[in-house]
């Protein structure tokens, strides 16, 4: 199992969010992932937080700062692609994976097989915010809402190399990753990701029999000033 | 002078900034210059064969890379780089490659792919005796042992007597090349760049 970090990133900053909800600065990006190229960190995923008034101009400017990233770790990013445009714009990054999550509610996947033709099929992840502390419920970004598990179109997950199934309602706390979710998405488990609420590892230790195929603190951990592989060993 | 390849797809930064920390001398290739400058030669690798087999073609790389790999220029594919390198690869419906080494890139045997960090290791001697040397290297190590990082869906098999290829075995996945060096010719499945501290001796090492 690989062990990695979800950054944040909007407007040339990165944030730390807590509940989906609120956004603290944590400065350069380059800071932060050069932070996470010492801690030899399995790998990075960069999220846009962006919803419904996510504008092609704000998405190139981001896309060509994060063009500028010096890394020796393997990462990942998303939000915000789209439609075919933003698509195209992505290359030249220096990033092996790419991140979907609004097209996961669409019925058409032309975005998401154009994806897997231009930059192959293991690099297509798929990304779940959810909220299950009262009903199951799943988070559209493009119109801002949470809609129920069943719309989620499934030709989509089935496209994703992997998913990420992430716990909105844990973000930046320390209850743990809810892990509902996995016996809704059980069809899926060899490609399942968790995130949210991982932040306190030693914890979490329980997820290990559910074998994920990766977990992904989130942005909590650039406050930790150890090294995760010698606070846990590597994992 | 390090070459890149650049086709328009693939993560050309990152092959530019592992040059970089490496302290390497690097350009982007012009179609119109001759090969013959430049003591390696890189082709980058993230998409999908097709689409990449195209841009060799439709770019003129093609041909002139099939003349550099016949005047003993050194190449080095990294992942898809490495895997048109080869006879024919299953992707996409089945697409011919280079054919600089003998052997054939077919499907892992699981649904998803293999992404993932694997220990690997690598001796000089390996290379000494396989690898057409351009001086007497970078590196003083003579055993590189650490993890690589691998991203793929379809794994390189050969068959060619003149070729040396390291395998991976995994409990996951049937077994598949890791690195594969044949005189001027090193294909590596994973990728160096975005292996830390391990890709970078490695590419010490080779050049």
């Amino acid at each position: 199992m690989r062990l990695g970090c979800v950054i944040l990133f909007r407007n040339g900053l990165c944030y730390q969010s807590y509940n989906w909800s609120y956004l603290r600065p944590l400065g350069k990006i380059q800071n932060v992932i050069s932070h996470l190229d010492q801690y030899e960190i399995d790998e990075i995923s960069i999220l846009r937080p962006v919803r419904c008034d996510d504008s092609d101009s704000d998405f190139k400017k981001d896309v060509k700062l994060l063009s500028r990233i010096k890394s020796s770790t393997p990462i990942s990013f998303g939000g915000g692609i789209r439609n075919l445009e933003r698509l195209k714009y992505l290359d030249g990054l220096p990033f092996e994976r790419f991140i979907f999550s609004s097209i996961l509610f669409q019925p058409k996947l032309d975005l998401l097989y154009n994806a897997s033709l231009i930059f192959g099929k293991q690099a297509l992840i798929g990304l779940i915010p959810f909220d299950f502390s009262s009903e199951e419920l799943v988070f559209n970004s493009s119109t801002n809402e949470f809609h129920r598990l069943n719309t989620l179109n499934r030709e989509a997950l089935e496209i994703c190399d992997e998913i990420i199934t992430y716990d909105t309602v844990s973000e930046g706390e320390n209850i743990g990753f809810n892990l509902k979710i996995l016996s809704k998405l059980s069809e899926y488990e060899g490609k399942l990701v968790y995130s949210g609420g991982i932040s306190e590892l030693y914890k979490d230790l329980s997820l290990y029999n559910f074998q994920p195929k990766a977990m992904l603190i989130e942005n909590k951990v650039l406050h930790t000033e150890n090294s995760l592989k010698a606070k846990y060993g590597r994992m | 002078m390090v070459g890149i390849v650049d086709i328009g797809i693939g993560n050309i930064q990152s092959i530019k900034n592992w040059m970089n920390r490496c302290n390497v001398n690097w350009e982007i290739i012009q179609i119109e210059e001759s090969l013959q400058k430049y003591s390696l030669i890189i082709l980058p690798g993230v998409g999908s064969a097709k689409l990449y087999m195209d841009g060799l073609i439709s770019s003129r790389f093609y041909d002139k890379l099939i003349d550099a790999a016949r005047d003993n220029i050194r190449i080095l594919g990294i992942c898809l780089g490495a895997q048109v390198l080869f006879d024919d690869l299953d992707e996409d419906g089945g697409v011919k490659g280079l054919g600089l080494i003998k052997g054939k890139v077919e499907r892992l045997n699981t649904l998803n792919s293999n992404t993932g960090w694997i220990p690997f290791e690598l001796n000089k001697e390996h290379l000494n005796s396989n690898w057409l040397k351009y001086s007497i290297g970078n590196s003083k190590k003579r055993r590189l042992i650490g993890r690589v990082f691998f991203n793929h869906n379809f794994g390189i098999y050969t068959d060619d007597n003149e070729a040396l290829i390291l395998n991976i075995s995994h409990s996951n996945y049937n077994q598949f090349g890791a690195l594969v060096i044949k005189k001027n010719i090193i294909g590596i499945q994973f990728h160096p760049e975005k292996s830390q501290k391990m890709g970078e001796e490695i590419l010490k090492m080779i050049l």
